[in-house]
């Protein structure tokens, strides 16, 4: 399926569906010749067919007939899913786009980006330049909302910038969701919590507990109103405990953290518990002991 | 949300904040792009070639328009986002969502979600339910011709498989099966999810070996592309079939995460598997 309109064809047959009871503004031989590949109604006259057809954006995006053709490429971007020659691709692409001469805010920042993490990546190192961290935080520090693609590129180097730089950030996007709430969807806000959660990581990783509680808080707010989901109970929770354990270490503290880590043997798929449990002994959270318990 | 998709001035308000130079945009006329933002035309391609500059994607048009998304699509995904807690109420204030966004509209799908919709009001409610036999045949039918599924299709199967017979329900998840790998690909959670709940029809009607199939199936394609999300309720399904003195140590977890409505949820579908009460779940 090559473009919008095959694929309207093929499910006006498929749903029994004649071209004159389509719930559309535009006329049988406008759709006719939509449907032809003759001209191009996609944004106008799809919103109508949604529900006759049992078709959205999702599928024509999965379809590859609409949006952009390089999205893929973005998921590998972060640490988990790291791949070069997609992340290459996806640098020629970015570069591609530049106009000449003319600057751009998003490109720049963008191609900053991966290209700081190609670096990252070929050289085995554990941070970021100066220069691609101050790059990155005045550009996030500038915009109020992000778009997907920006929260993807944020997700994958908050990591490597510092806690309370990227606390700035991540307050502007609560803050926004505070105030209208019902604007946002459940995977926006779910993205946001991803967000408050690397934070919380970070900040633990520096040792700046006001921030570490400041992101569980934050947490602790979004998720108010989202239905039940174990990964995300999960990744808050191991937060929350460690931020317990680092204010009071005690044997209370350990049991109540290494009870939440195991729990991803159930809810997490093979290999993921024994891999998190050996993380929190090498980040020196806990030992192998308090696992035997 | 907004209700009136005027796309143009989205775009313009997007590239705005991110201080992007209309020149730095497009890559054709400053005065085209203008044209747009202001309520005029632009081709699709001319579209997503400024989108790619600026860092939009559809995704975020649909975001911020509910008009690009599918009225069916929102309704089932909420919920199959709420079933843990799913209540009469939740259900009563989804359908009224979606009959406010499909509007005056008719047409053979808006009748059969209709139907589906007021089926699950009484699922709800839970008690066992069958949609009547002139609903299922339709469904089916709509189900198995030939055809690319699309979310629809996954979705109105999730949603209705627990008030559809035994027999018809194997019939279209088979259809679903037979769909190519490459449209699989990107579905692959819509297809974990409608299996995790046929297992789950088959077990709540005490056909274990058509549930123990069906799991087996999950399994390899779980292998090869494991879906994180749902791993708790795999594992629990797995219990139920095949060794339920593991069922202590994975209700125990509800425990130790404080996921009250999970536990509620998952003690139902355990009462129901073991006979003490009868019903069916979303």
């Amino acid at each position: 399926m090559n473009n919008v309109g095959a694929l309207i064809r093929m499910l006006r047959d498929a749903r029994g569906v004649k071209l004159h009871d389509l719930p559309t503004k535009r006329s049988a031989a406008s759709i006719s010749r939509f449907e032809r590949g003759e001209i191009d109604l996609t944004y106008d006259v799809l919103p109508d067919l949604l529900t006759t057809l049992g078709v959205d954006y999702h599928d024509l995006m999965l379809q590859g007939v609409v949006g952009d053709t390089a999205k893929n490429d973005w998921t590998h971007l972060g640490d988990s899913n790291w791949d070069e020659p997609a992340v290459l691709r996806l640098q020629a692409g970015l570069q591609a786009q530049v106009v000449a001469g003319v600057c751009n805010p998003f490109l720049e920042m963008a191609i900053a980006v991966v290209a700081g993490l190609l670096e990252l990546h070929q050289q085995h190192t554990d941070h970021l330049s100066r220069q691609v961290v101050y790059q990155v935080t005045r550009y996030f520090e500038a915009i109020d909302g992000f778009s997907r693609v920006e929260g993807i590129m944020l997700l994958a180097v908050e990591e490597y910038l510092p806690a309370k730089a990227l606390k700035d950030i991540v307050a502007k996007r609560v803050e926004v969701i505070q105030k209208v709430p019902q604007e946002f969807r459940q995977n926006q806000v779910r993205q946001v919590i991803s967000l408050c959660s690397g934070l919380a990581a970070r900040a633990g990783m520096e040792d700046e507990l006001t921030v570490m509680r400041q992101a569980l808080d934050w947490m602790a707010w979004l998720r108010q109103g989202l239905s039940e989901n174990p990964i995300s109970r999960y990744n808050y929770l191991v937060t929350r405990r460690l931020y317990e354990l680092k204010c009071a270490d005690t044997d209370e503290t350990r049991q109540r953290l290494v009870a939440v880590i195991k729990t991803g043997r159930i809810i997490a798929p093979p290999g993921n518990y024994e891999y998190f449990k050996a993380y929190a002994i090498r980040e020196g959270w806990l030992n192998a002991a308090d696992f035997q318990r | 949300m907004n209700d009136e998709p005027k796309l143009g001035e989205y775009f313009c308000q997007f590239r705005m904040a991110r201080h992007i130079p209309l020149a730095a945009a497009t890559s054709g006329a400053k005065s085209t792009l203008l044209r747009f933002e202001k309520g005029g035309q632009l081709s699709t391609e001319r579209m997503y070639a400024t989108m790619a500059r600026m860092g939009m994607w559809v995704d975020d048009i649909c975001a911020h328009f509910e008009a690009f998304n599918a009225p069916f699509n929102l309704c089932a995904e909420a919920l199959i986002d709420h079933r843990y807690a799913l209540t009469p109420a939740i259900v009563a204030e989804s359908i009224a969502e979606y009959l406010q966004r499909v509007g005056d509209q008719q047409s053979r799908l808006h009748t059969l979600n209709q139907q589906v919709l007021a089926g699950l009001q009484q699922l709800a409610q839970g008690l066992a339910t069958q949609l009547g036999p002139d609903v299922q045949v339709e469904l089916e039918s709509i189900l198995t011709v030939p055809h690319l599924w699309l979310t629809y299709d996954y979705l109105l199967l999730r949603l209705a498989a627990a008030m559809i017979d035994s027999k018809r329900l194997m019939r279209c998840v088979q259809a679903m099966q037979a769909q190519p790998q490459t449209v699989v690909a990107g579905m692959h959670q819509y297809v974990i999810s409608v299996q995790e709940q046929a297992v789950m029809v088959f077990l709540c009607r005490h056909e274990e070996s058509q549930a123990q199939a069906l799991f087996a199936q999950i399994e390899v394609q779980q292998a090869d592309n494991f879906w994180i999300k749902d791993t708790f309720i795999l594992n629990l399904l797995k219990a139920l079939l095949f060794d339920q003195t593991q069922l202590p140590e994975i209700m125990g977890v509800l425990e130790v995460l404080e996921l009250s409505d999970m536990a509620g949820f998952c003690q139902r579908l355990i009462a129901i598997v073991q006979g003490r009460v009868k019903g069916a779940l979303l």
